[in-house]
């Protein structure tokens, strides 16, 4: 997996790509969790094509740490089988989830 | 860092190094993961791992001898992809099948301490039979956001149970949830549960099993194992019930579950089998425990065979000291990890036998689960009976803290709604709380589980609509199930051409057993779908059933609306009013808590041929004000008047229930009686008054 920083003025969009999971999510979630200054944060879930068990729990505390550094985070674009996955699994109410990035955008800016 | 947790050896391919001896099963450590296993008999042992759902094993590391503490192995492997593995023991030791070792080498054995086992992991997916390696271990990530959640503290008196299986609540269409069939689908109906106002859930078996244990195929149907009763791993959660069990994230699934229960104030109460495992007798698999210590596990004969008290082929040994702790050990985990809030035990009369499959007087077993720390605040609810003919309802060793299922009351209230001579009084007591059976002194108020239905026999429908039970779909000719249903069907069998005088009599009957059940003095256990008359079409023993007849049909929910309404207005009844829950010891000046009568006030006629029973029920409410509750029950199939006892002074009685009313049934708001106290009850029929 990989991750990358697409935007980063007034908020940072980070994009994951690949597979989040135990041989990874450490190594990922620490990657993210240093990106975290005090803008706003957009996390891309388009190109994460699947998330493990291990993986959700790196995304949750991605969300944990950022929260309690007053930052916020959204994950947005998660693809349909993911997004079953957070939901069957009650992880997508432990995390704010949205549709398209531009309604992470919309809500962090409103 | 820790100086116990690197590498001292390299055993292939692997950096090893001795693990933790006082652990059970597999856990991560840094680095790497820890697998701890124990056998008596074993010489030797060795770890098996697979990548997930491959037939050969990738690695196959012998314990070393140092690795080993008395009978405990234990290592540590490092750099595991421990999400994309599944693991066994070979363990070797002596085979002399009449002295009770059956050890085999050759077989690749399930941790009894799973946490998580692969293999069935898509409920009713064929599996690779030809794989030797069947129920495979699996190593979780037990960590959990819990968001604050704890057991929850509903005191015992307050519970109304609801007796549910997590496959049959959702897997027909008609549910409208989308995750059918799965602890997600359960979630999903949670608003219907709160609805309906039930405090507990109990779930039919939900610990790892097979379906296709015991699988046929009749009249083209497959049948499967549908309920459950037959454990493959303790520690671990029926994969086959999770949405997400292919991906094997079930325990995150489940435990959503219970935190969401939690979150509308229902508590979860786990149906557990200890009486036996799934590996049967010596024509069983060996899954786990034959292969580790077959003769500590199980209870043989002097000759090396299974006793059979469970009727299922083998009989746990629950009261050797390692079996008991394996149990203790379990349970524990299910409320420390889990947070469940109580247990069913399935055939518990079993775990008061000895070694040698005697009654025990004080089973050390009950004893330590009734004062463990951890489970202090669990419900234990027992059904007090094997098949091996031990049968403990009363005197089930309690130690003050267990509750029992209760079959005499199933079987008096059943038998008196029928019309059944002689059994007023023993109809009475039931309503009363039972006391004959359970002493309060020891017992409490809280010993007896109230059930007229239970996912063992008809639902409360096919109670009144089937004289006999219809399981010829069983496949076993009609021999399978129990007949002594007590059961009437109204004048009609079945639902085929049914008249429109028998169904509203039907309708009646179910009001009458909902309003009694819901009056009675323990705790109340409804079975799920009876609040809207959901049939099985007479099959009173659909345990293999994966199919229509054993999944609540939720268009029935739409068509009997008088039955749900009613339902869940007379738990809101019971809940405002703790009389029922014998919460407080004051009664009104005069008046005990709970008296009996007949036609006539205070005096109860207990002749054979009386089917007229009132009960008084007094005490507080809530706010302190005096509280009077008349239950009056007619058996009969002639309207009877009957007097209903004085009340004090500017106290009238006003009738709050009449289940002779059809859909108006229960009055929203109560009309005052006249002060002649005279009413004349409906045939078959049950009024309730409050003060």
């Amino acid at each position: 997996m990989t991750v990358t920083v697409e935007r980063d003025d007034d908020l940072k969009i980070i994009a994951l790509d690949g597979e989040l999971q135990a041989t990874n999510a450490d190594n990922i979630r620490d990657e993210v969790i240093a990106l975290i200054d005090k803008k706003p944060m957009i996390i891309s879930m388009e190109k994460c094509v699947y998330v493990s068990s291990a993986g959700l729990r790196a995304l949750l505390m991605i969300a944990k740490t950022a929260k309690s550094r007053g930052v916020k985070v959204i994950y947005a674009a998660i693809i349909e089988e993911v997004e079953d996955i957070f939901k069957m699994t009650g992880f997508i109410k432990m995390l704010r989830c949205v549709k398209t990035i531009a309604d992470a955008e919309k809500e962090l800016r409103g | 860092m820790r100086i116990d947790m690197s590498p001292t050896d390299i055993c292939g391919d692997f950096k090893i190094r001795p693990g933790l001896f006082l652990e059970n099963g597999a856990s991560i450590v840094p680095g790497g993961v820890n697998f701890t296993i124990h056998s008596a008999g074993a010489k030797s042992c060795s770890l098996v791992l697979y990548h997930s759902h491959e037939s050969e094993p990738f690695a196959v590391i012998p314990f070393p001898e140092s690795y080993r503490i008395g009978s405990v192995f234990a290592m540590i492997v490092f750099d595991l992809d421990y999400e994309n593995l599944e693991y066994g023991f070979y363990v070797d030791g002596d085979y002399n099948f009449f002295g009770g070792d059956v050890f085999d080498k050759s077989k690749c054995l399930l941790d009894p301490y799973a946490k998580l086992v692969s293999g069935r992991n898509i409920w009713g997916e064929e599996p690779n039979w030809d794989n030797p390696f069947q129920y495979r271990s699996k190593i979780i990530l037990d960590d959990f956001d819990w968001e604050g959640d704890v057991p929850l503290k509903t005191p015992h008196n307050e519970l109304i149970i609801y007796e549910a299986h997590v496959r049959g609540f959702t897997k027909n269409e008609s549910s409208g949830v989308k995750y059918k069939g799965t602890y997600a689908g359960l979630v999903e109906k949670i608003p219907y549960l709160k609805d309906l106002g039930i405090t507990a859930l109990e779930l039919l078996p939900i610990f790892e099993f097979d379906e296709f244990e015991g699988a046929r195929e009749i009249d083209g149907k497959k049948l499967f194992n549908y309920w459950g009763y037959s454990t493959v791993g303790f520690f671990a959660p029926k994969a086959g019930y999770a949405a997400s069990g292919k991906y094997s994230m079930q325990a995150d699934e489940l435990k959503t579950l219970v935190k969401e229960l939690h979150r509308n104030g229902i508590k979860v109460i786990l149906d557990v089998v200890f009486n036996h495992t799934a590996e049967g007798n010596e024509h069983g698999p060996y899954i786990s425990f034959k292969g580790l210590d077959n003769k500590i596990y199980y209870i043989l004969t002097p000759d090396g065979y299974y006793y059979n008290f469970s009727g299922c082929g083998n009989t746990l040994n629950c009261n050797n000291p390692v079996v008991r702790n394996l149990i203790l050990d379990c349970l524990r985990y299910w409320v420390g990890t889990y947070h469940v809030d109580g247990f069913r035990f399935d055939l518990a009369a079993i775990l008061g036998r000895n070694q040698d499959g005697s009654p025990m007087s004080n089973p050390p077993l009950l004893e330590s689960l009734a004062h463990d720390p951890i489970l202090k605040d669990s419900i234990l609810i027992a059904e007090a009976w094997d098949a091996g003919g031990l049968y403990q309802v009363g005197n089930f060793p309690a130690y003050g803290r267990w509750a029992e299922w209760n079959g005499r009351y199933r079987d008096d209230v059943r038998r008196f709604l029928k019309g059944d001579s002689g059994l007023a009084e023993a109809f009475a007591r039931r309503i009363a709380g039972s006391e004959d059976i359970y002493d309060r002194y020891w017992r409490g108020d809280c010993a007896s589980v109230n059930f007229i239905t239970c996912h063992d026999g008809f639902t409360l429908y096919d109670l009144f609509a089937y004289n006999d039970k219809h399981n010829e779909a069983n496949g076993w000719g009609g021999s399978d199930g129990g007949n002594d249903n007590h059961s009437w069907n109204c004048g009609w069998e079945g639902d085929f051409d049914l008249p429109a005088d028998i169904k509203h009599l039907r309708h009646k009957m179910i009001k009458n057993a909902a309003a009694i059940l819901l009056t009675s003095i323990g705790i109340p256990m409804i079975l799920a779908g009876d609040e809207f008359g959901n049939t099985q079409y007479g099959n009173n023993n659909p345990y293999c059933q994966d199919n229509e007849i054993s999944w609540l049909d939720w268009k029935d929910f739409d068509k009997n609306q008088d039955l749900y309404q009613f339902f869940k207005k007379m738990i809101a009844f019971r809940k405002n009013h703790p009389v029922l829950m014998r919460t407080s010891p004051a009664t009104p000046i005069g008046y005990p808590a709970i008296s009996i009568h007949g036609t006539e006030a205070w005096k109860f006629d207990s002749s054979a041929e009386n089917r007229v029973v009132g009960v008084m029920f007094t005490g507080k409410t809530r706010d302190g004000k005096d509280d009077f509750i008349y239950i009056g029950v007619n058996a009969h199939w002639q309207a009877r008047e009957v007097w209903l006892p004085a009340l004090p002074q500017n106290i009238s009685w006003k009738i709050a229930v009449n289940t002779d009313l059809g859909d108006n049934s229960f009055y929203d708001a109560p009309i005052t009686l006249d002060t002649s106290q005279k009413f004349l009850i409906g045939a078959r029929s049950v009024i309730i008054c409050t003060s």
